[in-house]
């Protein structure tokens, strides 16, 4: 509000001096008084400012066609839909983002709400089954007529809703949701979804722009990958990146446990055979925690380098037994940008370590800030979209606001991309040292990777792109 | 040659944790003749009891009492289970218990997941602190190794009890003819409790004995069952012969398998169970199948 008034205080000055302004703005006045009126609740004198700010800036300086306020503000809260995975083994990698969402949520509930109206949560549980996403997502829609709809979900979730969402007209903010081809194949021209988190190619190219800063040397590649399409795409995509940064590279065995194993021997013992310079570990979860565990026993890091595209959080899980110096990357990672120079990122850790010191090792993920960005962003962009339209923005004036929209996040500045709805912001690498104070290993050294050296540009495939460098 | 060997110790690994599995599965259907397709989430809640349980011990000498006591949870659990729902369908025909044991398969892992909550449960120390050992001058963790001995252990007190004393024999009486044994005097309905007693604390110790090389997670239900069935089918459904050698068989080719051709890891076990359909469709060790 601080900078509002200033702002008010340079338009009185423009106010003062050319006539006609001030006919409108006497109109303008007399509008934000009436509506100021029909609030009722609201404290008259900041609405009436907030109006005649804007207003007289536009008429002054612009000379454009002046957009009457309606101060139309609808007195009910905003029902935001949330479909997430509460269910089912994709539960462990949803559940910690919902609760950090809500957890937003309540804190710009108790400052208020998003210009005066209050965010309510309609949550359904999609299992993490595509089908049942979609059968949520026409029901938030028809049934329970919601105004917004954020999707924590997977990659073929994502991939069935998007085409759904384009013809139902409603702004659907998807947070994980990461397939390369959501954009690149599926919804090529995205108008109402918007995707938050580094998708899987910007998270394959990163990761192997890191293990090549890191061991410029490394030239026989090996991999321990989970058997789905995740798991073969984002090695897909890493080796293709190393052909072209170590052409002489190889790739020495590969080994593709099913997902959700519990015994690594076989793999490890195959890659080993194989006398690699780095083993990649394409896996996520419990099943990487289990890896690392096998891996020990069988003296994988002793015997050559370990990389993980996935690492950042879930070697948490290995406790103070993680070996140091594996390379992990990361969407976000807790603890960059450091608390001491990014407030944002010090108080999220902190809120969420109060309240859930035992999910997630007590710290919020990748997920977590890709949920924290949903709220904040659609804040933003609605309260940008009002001070240009003076009442609350229609669906399509959101989304021009949110295309170019910039928003600090506890994970650092990160932007839309207007071509393809997708956000971008820096990826996180780094080398695990266990660490007394946390229980578990933290990424020491950490570096970022900026998204202008790992995305393809807008509407370049990523395969297009690594392969003209 | 040191590939070889490790491959072979590999494979003995896999192959014992999925005989402990598959013995169970087995015993339940070759004495009370239900496909429990909820063996799995038996197996799965072994694991989070072990692994709550060894979080509570760790660091004194009893934390190995943990293994046994989540083997003795989980088969009361399983004793509970069939009192309470699966007792009530022996005379019934196959589709009541798939639909009845499937249904307690969503329930029990949906229990898991309400109770213990969405995250991996993991221990650590145990794995670590069993170390490792030379093999050809190769560190080996020394966890399989006992894992692979415990198994051993298990199979041989198996074999003993069904072989060697009464209550095997007793047992084995009711899965050969249950009217008869009823005839002649034998509580069918008790002796059931106790093969679901036996063969779901087979399920409990296999996921414990998990738990601190992994993790206690959800949707690890969904492959113990499909691979122990796998093994049984092997073996010859019922046989707890079968179920031993259809372990080692699977056990072992999916080591040589991920080494070999790991483009159809997940293939090979399937492979391995049609060729046994085709030449013996009753399994290595199974009897002609009754008419139902």
């Amino acid at each position: 509000m601080r900078v509002m008034s200033e702002e008010a205080k340079i338009s009185r000055r423009k106010f003062i001096a050319g006539t006609v302004a001030a006919t409108i703005a006497g109109i303008v006045v007399g509008a934000g008084g009436t509506y100021a009126a029909f609030a009722g609740a609201r404290a008259p004198e900041k609405t009436v400012t907030t109006t005649v700010t804007k207003t007289v800036t536009t008429t002054v300086t612009a000379a454009s066609p002046t957009i009457t306020p309606t101060g139309a503000i609808p007195s009910g809260p905003i029902k935001l839909g949330v479909i997430t995975i509460f269910t089912g083994p994709g539960a462990m990698l949803f559940d910690p983002g919902f609760k950090a969402l809500e957890i937003e949520v309540e804190k710009i509930n108790a400052q208020g709400g998003i210009l005066g109206r209050k965010i309510e949560l309609v949550v359904k549980d999609s299992g993490g089954k595509p089908d049942v996403c979609v059968d949520h997502f026409k029901r938030l829609v028809t049934e329970e007529k919601v105004d917004y709809i954020t999707v924590g979900a997977t990659s073929a979730e994502a991939c069935a809703i998007a085409p759904v969402v384009e013809e139902s007209n409603v702004l659907t903010i998807i947070q994980e949701g990461t397939a390369t081809k959501l954009f690149e194949e599926v919804d090529t021209s995205p108008k109402y979804v918007f995707r938050i988190a580094n998708y899987d190619a910007l998270d394959a190219i990163s990761h192997a722009i890191a293990i090549h800063q890191a061991w410029p040397d490394a030239k026989k590649f090996a991999v321990i990958g989970a058997d789905y399409v995740w798991g073969h795409d984002e090695w897909n995509i890493i080796t293709t990146v190393l052909k072209k940064l170590v052409p002489d590279m190889e790739i020495v065995a590969e080994a593709w446990p099913p997902l959700f194993s519990t015994d690594y021997s076989a793999h490890i013992s195959k890659v080993l055979a194989a006398k690699p310079d780095v083993v990649e570990l394409c896996l996520w979860g419990g099943d990487l925690v289990t890896c690392i565990k096998q891996g020990t026993g069988y003296g994988l890091f002793k015997q050559c380098r370990v990389s993980s595209v996935t690492g950042g959080e879930y070697v948490w899980g290995v406790g103070m037994e993680c070996p140091d110096g594996i390379l992990c990357s990361t969407r976000y990672y807790f603890l960059y940008p450091p608390w001491d120079r990014w407030h944002i990122n010090k108080e999220f850790n902190e809120e969420f370590h109060r309240r859930y010191p035992d999910v997630h090792g007590g710290y919020p993920g990748f997920n977590c800030n890709s949920a924290y960005t949903v709220i904040h962003a659609l804040k933003l962009a609605i309260e940008k979209a009002y001070t240009m339209t003076g009442r609350w923005p229609e669906t399509e004036e959101i989304i021009a606001t949110m295309e170019n929209l910039m928003i600090p996040t506890p994970g650092g500045y990160r932007y839309f991309r207007k071509e393809d709805h997708q956000m971008l912001g820096y990826a996180i690498s780094g080398f695990t040292k266990v660490s007394a104070e946390y229980g578990f290993a933290i990424l020491d050294p950490v570096w970022a990777v900026p998204p202008e050296e790992m995305a393809p540009p807008p509407g370049k495939k990523w395969k297009e792109w690594v392969e003209s460098w | 040659m040191i590939e070889v060997i490790r491959f072979i110790l590999d494979g003995l690994f896999y192959g014992s944790i999925l005989y402990l599995v598959a013995s169970g599965l087995t015993l339940i259907f070759g004495v009370a003749n239900i496909l429990n397709l909820a063996h799995g989430a038996f197996y799965m809640l072994g694991a989070y009891v072990a692994a709550i349980l060894i979080k509570l011990m760790i660091g004194t000498p009893y934390t190995v009492i943990a293994f046994p006591l989540a083997a003795v949870i989980v088969g009361l659990t399983g004793i509970a289970i069939e009192r309470g729902f699966i007792k009530w369908i022996y005379e019934k025909d196959y589709t009541y218990q798939l639909l009845l044991t499937f249904g307690l398969s969503l329930v029990l892992s949906d229990a898991v997941r309400i109770t213990f909550g969405t995250e991996p449960m993991y221990v650590t120390k145990l794995y670590a602190h069993a170390g490792a050992i030379d093999v050809l001058g190769n560190p080996y963790p020394v966890y399989n190794l006992i894992v692979i001995g415990l198994a051993f252990l298990i199979g041989c007190l198996l074999w003993l009890m069904m072989s060697k004393t009464r209550v095997g024999k007793v047992i084995r009486a009711c899965a050969l003819d249950r009217e008869m044994s009823e005839g002649i005097g034998i509580n069918t309905s008790r002796v059931f409790a106790l093969a679901f007693f036996i063969g779901t604390a087979l399920a409990g110790i296999s996921g414990a004995l998990v738990v601190p090389q992994s993790a206690a997670m959800l949707g690890i239900d969904a492959d113990a069952l499909i691979q122990s069935f796998i093994v049984i089918v092997i073996g010859g459904v019922g046989s707890m012969k079968g179920a031993l050698i259809g372990s080692l068989i699977i056990g072992l080719i999916r080591a040589f398998g991920i080494a070999l051709f790991p483009e159809i890891e997940l293939a090979i076990a399937y492979l391995v169970m049609a060729i046994v359909l085709l030449v013996r469709p009753q399994g290595l060790f199974g009897r002609e199948y009754r008419a139902a």
